[in-house]
């Protein structure tokens, strides 16, 4: 069985390329502290704005920061984000799919027209219209991509949910008078989860490349936060002189997005080749 | 065997998949003569179906491997180039296929995709609408003019597959494969459609290669049967023969599963076992390991063709007296 | 099909609706007084109150939404606080920027993702699929902005072949453009290889080899015409995702269109354009959306018959 699996994920190229992908970022984020050279704070005033070199391997900025340890320290945000607006999403999301798809009638059409409104406003205006509402910041951030993204899960498990509904399993448990909500979390939810699960491998990187957006906006991070959005932002002005500091934070965001594009798409193809996203 | 429309000589296809080959169809062998209706009958999986695709050369899968010779009035067509295909498909074979929902394209109307293949053939597009609506009452739609502009869904299942039938028979080709064309249909309707297609072949004269796993319509319908399992041709014979004297194991218990042919205590015979999945060479006999008869040399050597009569042979270890 | 367009036009309408109704209200959602939110907060008391009764405020909320929705119907957005200007005069300047960059965003999506996406599943697993596969895969992972800041670095900055910022000469609208059209294109590349093989598989497909039709046949009037319907629905909704992608880069090289207002709003708290932009941002999604479903419908007889008779 091990082996058979340990094959299965050697044929799968995607999966497991962008397993380690992810893990590469994953271990950025968690031992930033101890990876990085230096504090992602730490200003060395006497080395401003030097191009790479042994010292400094991705340069410093304008405050003299080391970018090596700022492009490290920078995965934290990105992950954060990622991984909190995810929660937040499924929460709403799936809830309200699994009502929607099991309940049918007037509930369905209610919560698939509120759906529908997320959609008829490109998700980064949107997000910006949430956000002039609660304010600028990564934490407003989260809250506003998520009340725009949960869709996507509703969509999903919505339909699923409807087609568990008609199949014997469920209707046997209908027929035993089981209580809906033991229907929906024992008999449809776990049938419905590897989609989810799919779904929510392929939004993380499509999260952390709106939200970097933001920051870059200056709409998200502040300073003097890593995040790579805010560092290319800040970048900008520097880049006839200076452009080391927009080339690395952006190789990371790119790296992280590639990496679990790959994770995802190696996931759909073992978990659920036909969803489409 | 002069008057063979088809010929089949040591047919193999492999696909390429993860772990190796699969063997899909190993080394088959038949022919069907003109005017014939031929049956190809097994479980699902056996490599029935994929016979028929390979006639047409409808496989669009690059990692497949044909080997030996399907010959059409002469010609080999595993070795015929495309534009060759494209003359021969339509005008020499036709074919069915099971599910005529998925079988139509659900954009165009039926009338425009039977006329499409008229026009294929050269003819001008007045004409052959009005051919369309002949063949349309030919395989008795009724109120043809108006159904030809129906669109596929709008049509029933077995409308459906008389539109196919009649799409097919439009250029009067010389052979029609029929890939379980009424496995999605009901029974009653199943029987219109065989009695179209009898009667099509009797008044054409075109012959028919008849793919199911229905015994019932080989019964009525079939002058030849071969019997295939897991990829291999192992029986093959008239329908008389074939049906009073099934003599390789698996046309026996193949035979005896059906409902009809009960034993006393009214229970349905069944076959142990599933058909295997052969990868690369194989060895000895397919059917050894669920084969009620068999015995060491079955499962290391190939069995040999043992010929029972004229025109009825098996491949199989067992002496011929039984 | 009269029936189904109608249908789909008032759940349109409806959505416009709503869509107004929440932007309407955005301004009154927020903690504290409306008029403090519009202007700078050292407003004595007794201007403010004047400014209540110019602003309506003093109404009911009904009342208000139906002045304000008045209003746009008759082309008055309302004031920008901040650029003292009326938001109808910024727009008469700013859409068409907009419009133009996604237009020709759009086209040349359009003309590179779909026969890219057809040769490459039609020549599945062959070097030219896995070329552009790969490169599609790397390409959609890079977010728009740093491929915008990277083509300044490259073109901008170091060879000097073309203008960093600015809009008016044709050289302006490359680097942008290109910004815009590069992950876009590579996910809607991969998109139509997917619709694409799905029709290949298609049993009709066979069907029309099967009657004899020549290669080149099938491929137009039977797959072409089938993933045309899909592709349809990709372009219509790449149309938010483009216009997403133009606030953004419009931000970057200082286009002076409706995203960078939108950014310049949201970063000033100018609320009246904010909403403007936001509601005239969701019309043409929801037009585009309708367009859409009425343009699959056309082609597409099975959603006719489902959509048009019964529900």
């Amino acid at each position: 069985m091990m082996k058979k699996t340990l094959r299965a994920l050697a044929r799968n190229k995607n999966l497991l390329v962008g397993g380690i992908m992810v893990l590469i970022v994953v271990v950025m984020a968690l031992f930033a502290g101890l990876i990085a050279p230096y504090p992602y704070n730490e200003a060395h005033l006497l080395d401003k704005m030097k191009p790479p070199c042994a010292a400094y391997p991705f340069g410093t900025d304008d405050f003299g920061r080391d970018m090596l340890s700022r492009v490290i320290y920078g995965a934290q945000p990105a992950l954060r984000v990622a991984l909190l607006a995810m929660i937040i999403e499924m929460g709403i999301g799936i809830t309200l799919g699994l009502i929607a798809g099991y309940y049918g009638g007037v509930v369905d059409h209610a919560v698939t027209f509120v759906g529908d409104l997320t959609w008829c406003v490109p998700p980064i205006v949107l997000t910006m219209a949430v956000i002039t509402m609660i304010g600028k910041g990564l934490d407003n951030v989260i809250i506003a991509t998520a009340l725009v993204s949960w869709a996507q899960y509703t969509r999903i498990v919505r339909a699923k949910t409807q087609a568990l509904r008609g199949m014997a399993f469920v209707e046997t448990a209908v027929a035993f008078n089981e209580r809906d909500s033991a229907i929906l979390l024992r008999y449809i939810l776990p049938n419905v989860m590897p989609s989810i699960i799919v779904l929510a491998s392929l939004s993380i990187p499509q999260t952390i490349m709106s939200t970097t957006a933001l920051s870059f906006l200056g709409m998200g991070a502040q300073p003097p936060s890593p995040d790579w959005g805010l560092a290319l932002s800040a970048s900008f002005r520097f880049i006839t002189t200076a452009p080391w500091l927009a080339v690395f934070p952006g190789l990371a965001l790119v790296f992280t997005v590639f990496a679990f594009n790959l994770f995802g798409e190696g996931l759909r193809d073992m978990l659920d080749p036909r969803l489409k996203v | 065997m002069n008057d063979a429309l088809l010929e089949v000589n040591r047919l193999s296809v492999g696909y390429k998949v993860e772990d190796g080959w699969l063997s899909a169809v190993h080394d088959v062998s038949f022919a069907i003569r003109k005017g014939e209706f031929f049956a190809l009958v097994g479980e699902s999986g056996c490599g029935k179906s994929t016979i028929a695709s390979t006639i047409m050369r409808l496989s669009l899968d690059h990692n497949e491997r044909l080997e030996g010779e399907v010959r059409f009035e002469g010609h080999d067509l595993i070795r015929a180039t495309e534009p060759e295909m494209e003359a021969i498909r339509g005008s020499g074979i036709g074919m069915i296929f099971q599910n005529p929902l998925d079988s139509l394209n659900p954009v165009y109307t039926v009338g425009w995709q039977i006329d499409e293949a008229l026009r294929a053939g050269g003819m001008d597009a007045r004409s052959a609408r009005k051919r369309t609506v002949e063949l349309m009452e030919a395989v008795q739609i009724p109120d043809a003019a108006r159904r030809a502009n129906a669109f596929p869904h709008e049509l029933s299942g077995g409308m459906r597959q008389r539109v196919m039938i009649a799409m097919m028979l439009s250029r009067s080709p010389r052979l029609l494969i029929a890939d379980e064309p009424t496995t999605a249909l009901d029974v009653t309707v199943e029987a219109q459609i065989l009695e179209i297609m009898k009667d099509m072949r009797d008044r054409t004269g075109a012959s028919v290669l008849m793919i199911t796993h229905n015994f019932g319509i080989v019964a009525e319908t079939a002058d030849h049967v071969g019997i295939m399992y897991a990829g291999e041709l192992v029986e093959c014979g008239s329908v008389y023969e074939i049906f009073a004297r099934p003599s390789h194991p698996y046309s026996f218990a193949l035979l005896n599963a059906l409902p009809r042919r009960r034993k006393r205590d009214g229970r349905i015979q069944t076959i142990e076992g599933t058909v295997p999945r052969i990868l690369g060479e194989s060895r000895g006999c397919r059917f050894a390991n669920r084969c009620p008869r068999a015995m060491d040399c079955c499962r290391t050597e190939a069995p040999p063709r043992r010929e029972l009569g004229a025109d009825h042979w098996m491949r199989c270890h067992l002496e011929v007296n039984a | 099909m009269g029936r189904y367009c109608i249908k789909k036009l008032l759940q349109g309408l409806l959505m416009i609706f709503t869509v107004s109704v929440l932007v309407f209200l955005m301004l009154h959602m927020m903690p504290g007084d409306p008029v403090d939110l519009m202007m700078d907060r050292k407003v004595d008391a007794s201007k403010k109150e004047a400014m209540r009764v110019q602003y309506g405020f003093d109404k009911p909320l009904p009342e208000q939404y139906f002045n304000w929705l008045g209003g746009i119907l008759h082309g008055d957005f309302g004031t920008s606080i901040r650029m003292r200007q009326p938001v109808s005069k910024l727009f008469q300047a700013r859409i068409p920027v907009t419009l133009e960059l996604c237009g020709i965003a759009m086209l040349l999506e359009l003309v590179i993702a779909v026969p890219l996406g057809l040769l490459s599943a039609y020549k599945k697993d062959s070097l030219f699929d896995r070329i552009v596969m790969s490169l599609s895969l790397f390409f959609a992972a890079i977010p728009s902005f740093w491929t915008a800041v990277m083509l300044i670095l490259i073109f901008g900055v170091t060879l000097k072949w073309l203008p960093i910022s600015g809009f008016g000469s044709p050289s302006n609208y490359v680097l942008p453009i290109a910004a815009m059209v590069m992950g876009w294109t590579a996910s809607s590349i991969r998109m139509t290889k997917t619709e694409v093989l799905d029709v290949l598989r298609e049993k009709y497909v066979l069907t029309a080899y099967a009657k004899g039709l020549p290669h080149r046949s099938v491929m137009v009037r039977h797959v072409l015409r089938n993933a045309l319907i899909l592709v349809t629905v990709v372009v219509f909704m790449s149309i938010p995702w483009l216009i997403g992608g133009a606030v953004i880069i419009e931000n970057i090289f200082v286009i002076p269109g409706m995203g960078s207002l939108l950014t310049q709003a949201i970063l000033n708290q100018d609320f009246a354009v904010v909403q403007a932009c936001v509601l005239l941002i969701a019309v043409l999604t929801v037009i585009c959306n309708l367009m859409s479903d009425i343009i699959t419908a056309i082609l597409d007889p099975r959603i006719r018959a489902s959509m048009g008779g019964g529900e």
